[in-house]
């Protein structure tokens, strides 16, 4: 028994464990291996938290097309645009941010962290300015609705949905923002190399899954016909 | 450019994909939306009604662009199949989630879960027993009156205790009789 812990001491004093290594995993790529697969497990159940906001979308909207159609014509589809490219782009710079990281380029790693959050506020900022048009419009859900002109039956309904669809997807970009500047304070510290950029991977991976959403939402809600 | 398809480096198998292909991906992506755009514009613009397939469309193209995102800026392409297996057992889900709650709301003829007005809190459900809403809520005074009496014999058997149980259901029962009589 004693001899045992002493060749695992001995064994521990030869290997050379990098500073990242957990000593519950069997090896580095274990260790990579296991936090991806947590990362796609929390994606799917982020896939199924904005499920039920697809459920609730696909079940009034077959119910109350006319309320849908009328509702999205208060959106500026211009807006939606922008929305949609500014996303589409920021999950370009997070790739390429991925990928400065696995060719340990340091300066990659920072500027295309930059790029993208600097879209997601672009994002955010634009947001802002639709939500207050809408607020001050009295486009807002249920019981607040008060539009003074063409009001068709239900179209509170679209409004509830626009902003629970929306507003969770705001707040996932607000996250994404923390984390992309948590990843981009690492990086400028010179932590990520080739060796090691878990955490660029799982966050660019998080970053892609709001862009995922965005792609949906925006068809959904600004191009109903 | 050497770094480029060193899928079995030194230290991993980590799969790292040319910058290129990131680029290439992004046109496709942003190419995918000015067609939705287009898509929706030019029925207008035509004034043809597609009905359904207006949506058909616009939900086969965002795939298309979600397709592209999940395999290649994701990588799950050149990743482990177990990962797309977890990933895609949530759309599974999905699928059944929508599926079979489209297929019960559609099936029904009466079901139109939000076809009155949303209560505001300002009307009174209980109009001396004339509206629509009255039948349940009789149902409910009804129930009410009959928990003393069933609540009796349970009290004739352990006195004692069943005693502070009585004293409850009589009291809320009291100003239901109050208004009845």
């Amino acid at each position: 028994m004693a001899q045992a812990v002493d060749e695992l001491k001995h064994d521990h004093k030869h290997d050379e464990h990098p500073w990242f290594f957990h000593h519950h995993f069997t090896d580095v790529q274990q260790q990579f291996d296991t936090a991806k697969l947590g990362m796609w497990t929390f994606l799917a159940t982020e896939i199924l938290m904005f499920g039920g906001l697809f459920v609730a979308y696909a079940l009034m909207f077959s119910m109350y097309p006319e309320a849908f159609k009328a509702g999205h014509e208060h959106l500026n589809v211009n807006l939606g645009v922008v929305n949609t490219a500014v996303l589409i782009f920021s999950s370009l710079t997070m790739a390429l941010a991925v990928r400065s990281a696995q060719t340990s380029n340091k300066r990659g790693i920072i500027i295309n962290l930059l790029i993208t959050i600097a879209c997601a506020c672009v994002f955010l900022v634009v947001k802002y300015f639709e939500y207050s048009h809408k607020y001050h419009e009295g486009l807002l859900p249920g019981i607040f609705y008060s539009f003074p002109t063409d009001y068709v039956p239900h179209i509170e309904m679209y409004f509830a949905l626009y902003f629970m669809m929306t507003g969770l997807h705001g707040i996932h970009v607000t996250v994404g923002i923390g984390l992309l500047t948590w990843i981009l304070l690492n990086a400028m510290k010179g932590k990520y190399t080739s060796a090691y950029y878990t955490q660029v991977e799982m966050v660019g991976l998080y970053w892609h899954l709001v862009d995922l959403i965005w792609i949906y939402l925006f068809p959904l809600l600004y191009l109903v016909s | 450019m050497s770094e480029h398809h060193t899928e079995h480096d030194a230290h991993n198998s980590h799969h790292i994909s040319p910058a290129s292909q990131y680029w290439g991906i992004w046109i496709g992506l942003m190419i995918l939306t000015v067609i939705t755009v287009l898509a929706y514009y030019i029925p207008l613009w035509l004034k043809v009604d597609l009905g359904a397939a207006n949506v058909i469309i616009a939900m086969a193209i965002a795939t298309t662009k979600a397709s592209l995102v999940v395999l290649y800026f994701m990588g799950l392409k050149y990743d482990k199949r177990f990962l797309a297996v977890a990933f895609l057992s949530s759309l599974i889900f999905l699928g059944l989630f929508l599926g079979f709650t489209l297929l019960d709301i559609k099936t029904r003829e009466d079901s139109q879960p939000f076809a009155k007005p949303l209560y505001t809190g300002k009307e009174v459900p209980l109009e001396g027993g004339h509206s629509a809403g009255a039948a349940p809520a009789a149902t409910k005074t009804e129930g009410k009156s009959e928990s003393p009496a069933s609540a009796a014999p349970a009290a004739s058997h352990t006195a004692g205790e069943t005693k502070k149980e009585e004293a409850k259901p009589a009291a809320s029962a009291a100003p239901v009789g109050g208004t009845k009589h």
